[in-house]
């Protein structure tokens, strides 16, 4: 049973994976397309769980503000350390972080409203019942 | 790039003099749409042939571009002989949508028309040639041609229902072409695509709301005919695997309220032809949004679509797999803004367990008939039932046949009683509040009765006397 703890291990492995392919990427994948693909893929799945998941409003912009630090970072540190061109990389990652926004609200807003027909259910049968003699 | 300007700006204002012209004389001569307070939504009667005066503006550009000499001039003269082959084509729909202004024709001879314009444009080389970097073979090639041209054709006819809607996704096609055109250096094209953004410019400031004129389906069919054929154009100019994937953008809103619509009457089993205030204009003006507002939103939306387009041009398809990715999240988003009821319940169906449930309970009904169809006593008939109830949400039966009565099960909530005159009755009971099996038990009720009443028929004794059973 996956439990609130454990999405917040799982998003913090996610934002620590940004942080190391943000700063190492260039050295660890050399293959362009994959590199692109792993950066979308890393920061979509790290934006999209607080955003589907997080309960506070306060906690999402959190949670955003971070992984949006993680790609402002890896870019002042291969600016600063002249690592070659980035901007790839970091389109990518704007890419994943938007992909991520979009998949999480979606998310939540199917969640909402399959939570508010079970409501709306839960709601008739009382009163089928509350009506039986 | 004088010459584009020119172009541009002479049909511009030929369509600012133009539109006024059609319109009176279309008063004149009655090619009115009356509103009906049920799709056309407009207070007052509005002339209908507006597609007239957007053709003539760009006509008539053309011809100031050659009177005045223009250097560029030959890149026109250069395109003469392409636009000329493609002229019959252009004035099969043109001619088609100006009938159904004047005299409402059916769908399927406009549908008619569309597909034999296709197939002409086809003929004279405008073909997509590939999808995503796959390259088509000439059968298939000639399908998905037809298919995304009337496919365009429709999808600008149909968003054509708010003032001012039509016209704006056009222009914004129109730019956002021409802009990949010079982009790509097919100034050829951006020749094309000049003066009609210009006159579908000079045309919005009398259909935009409040409409005193509307585009037609002279108009529309034109314009989602001449997308298409462009659409095709682009995709096959594309050096990359593009394809049809900056087109699609561009014309992302129209195709999705049209693809939307297919399936929509699909799933409700209507005819796809048939109208209805289920597209996405419609949905927005439920939604609380003024006319005015529906048409801004969706330019803004097409705005993002063209941006989208442009960008993936200019990256040369670095990016295409995330934009797709990201209009995909996008369409999925807002079509749960909108709340279609179709996809939301489809959606319960297949992903909510329904789809599952159903599945089962229909497994389940066609095991209990093939078990009871041979050649059972009543006990083993009673025992297939008796196993078979609970998976249709019946918790209790009672079979009464008169020289014997039969009972398993909690006998509480409500029940199903059929009668069979003169031998007794079987009574199915249901708990209150059980979930799903709804629609599968009635079916289960009627096998259940058709087989009793079969083995009714052969004069079957009951072997089985009163008793409880486990």
């Amino acid at each position: 049973m996956i439990n609130r703890l454990w999405l917040r291990c799982v998003w913090a492995l996610l934002v620590a994976a940004a942080l190391l392919i943000s700063f190492l990427g260039n050295v660890l994948f050399t293959s362009p397309p994959a590199n692109r693909w792993l950066h979308f893929l890393v920061y979509a799945a790290a934006t999209s769980i607080p955003c589907a998941l997080w309960r506070t409003k306060g906690a999402v912009i959190f949670s955003l503000a971070i992984v949006c630090c993680s790609v402002m970072s890896g870019t002042a540190i291969a600016i600063w350390s002249w690592y070659g061109v980035r901007a790839e990389s970091t389109v990518s990652d704007f890419f994943g972080i938007a992909a991520g926004l979009l998949l999480g609200v979606n998310l939540r807003v199917a969640w909402n409203a399959s939570e508010k027909g079970a409501d709306a259910d839960a709601k008739q049968k009382t009163r089928t019942f509350a009506a039986a003699p | 790039m004088y010459a584009l300007n020119f172009l541009f700006l002479a049909s511009v204002i030929l369509a600012l003099i133009l539109t006024p012209l059609v319109r009176n004389l279309a008063w004149h001569f009655g090619l009115v749409d009356q509103p009906d307070q049920k799709r056309k939504i407009h207070i007052t009667p509005t002339p209908r042939v507006g597609g007239v005066a957007i053709l003539a503006a760009v006509l008539c550009a053309y011809a100031l571009l050659l009177a005045v000499g223009l250097t560029s001039g030959h890149i026109v003269r250069e395109a003469l002989p392409f636009v000329t082959r493609l002229a019959p084509a252009l004035a099969i729909v043109f001619v088609v949508g100006l009938v159904d202004d004047i005299v409402t024709v059916r769908p399927w001879i406009k549908f008619g028309g569309q597909l034999a314009a296709a197939t002409y444009a086809w003929s004279c080389g405008i073909r997509v040639n590939a999808f995503a970097g796959h390259p088509f073979g000439a059968v298939f090639s000639f399908l998905v041609t037809i298919f995304w041209i009337v496919l365009c054709s429709n999808a600008i006819n149909l968003i054509d229902g708010v003032d001012g809607l039509a016209v704006g996704v056009s222009l914004f096609a129109a730019l956002t072409m021409a802009g990949a055109a010079l982009l790509a250096h097919n100034f050829t094209m951006a020749f094309v695509l000049a003066p009609l953004a210009g006159a579908l410019l000079g045309f919005l400031r009398y259909n935009f709301q409040p409409a005193s004129v509307f585009l037609g389906d002279s108009g529309s069919l034109t314009l989602g005919f001449l997308f298409g054929c462009f659409g095709a154009m682009w995709s096959a100019k594309s050096a990359t695997a593009l394809g049809l994937t900056a087109p699609l953008l561009v014309l992302a809103v129209p195709i999705l309220d049209v693809a939307l619509s297919i399936v929509r009457r699909a799933l409700r089993g209507r005819p796809i032809f048939s109208a209805d205030r289920a597209h996405i204009h419609h949905k927005l003006l439920a939604l609380g949004l003024a006319p005015r507002d529906v048409s801004l939103v969706i330019y803004g939306i097409c705005g993002i679509g063209s941006a989208a387009a442009l960008l993936l041009t200019v990256c040369h398809d670095h990016y295409r797999a995330f934009v797709i990715v990201i209009v995909i999240l996008s369409a999925w988003l807002g079509l749960q803004r909108l709340g279609y009821t179709e996809f939301s319940a489809a959606g319960r169906i297949l992903f909510g367990g329904v789809f599952r449930n159903a599945l089962s309970a229909q497994l389940a009904l066609e095991q209990f008939d093939q078990e009871v169809r041979g050649q059972m006593s009543y006990k083993q008939c009673w025992e297939s039932l008796c196993d078979a109830c609970p998976k249709f949400g019946f918790s209790g039966a009672i079979l009464d046949l008169g020289d014997g009565l039969y009972r398993w099960g909690i006998n509480a909530g409500w029940q199903v009683r059929i009668d069979f005159p003169g031998r007794g009755h079987i009574s199915l009971w249901r708990e209150a509040g059980v979930n799903g099996s709804g629609a599968s038990a009635v079916l289960f009720v009627d096998s259940v009765t058709r087989i009793l009443q079969e083995k009714l028929a052969d004069g079957q004794s009951l072997e089985v006397r009163s008793g409880t059973h486990d």
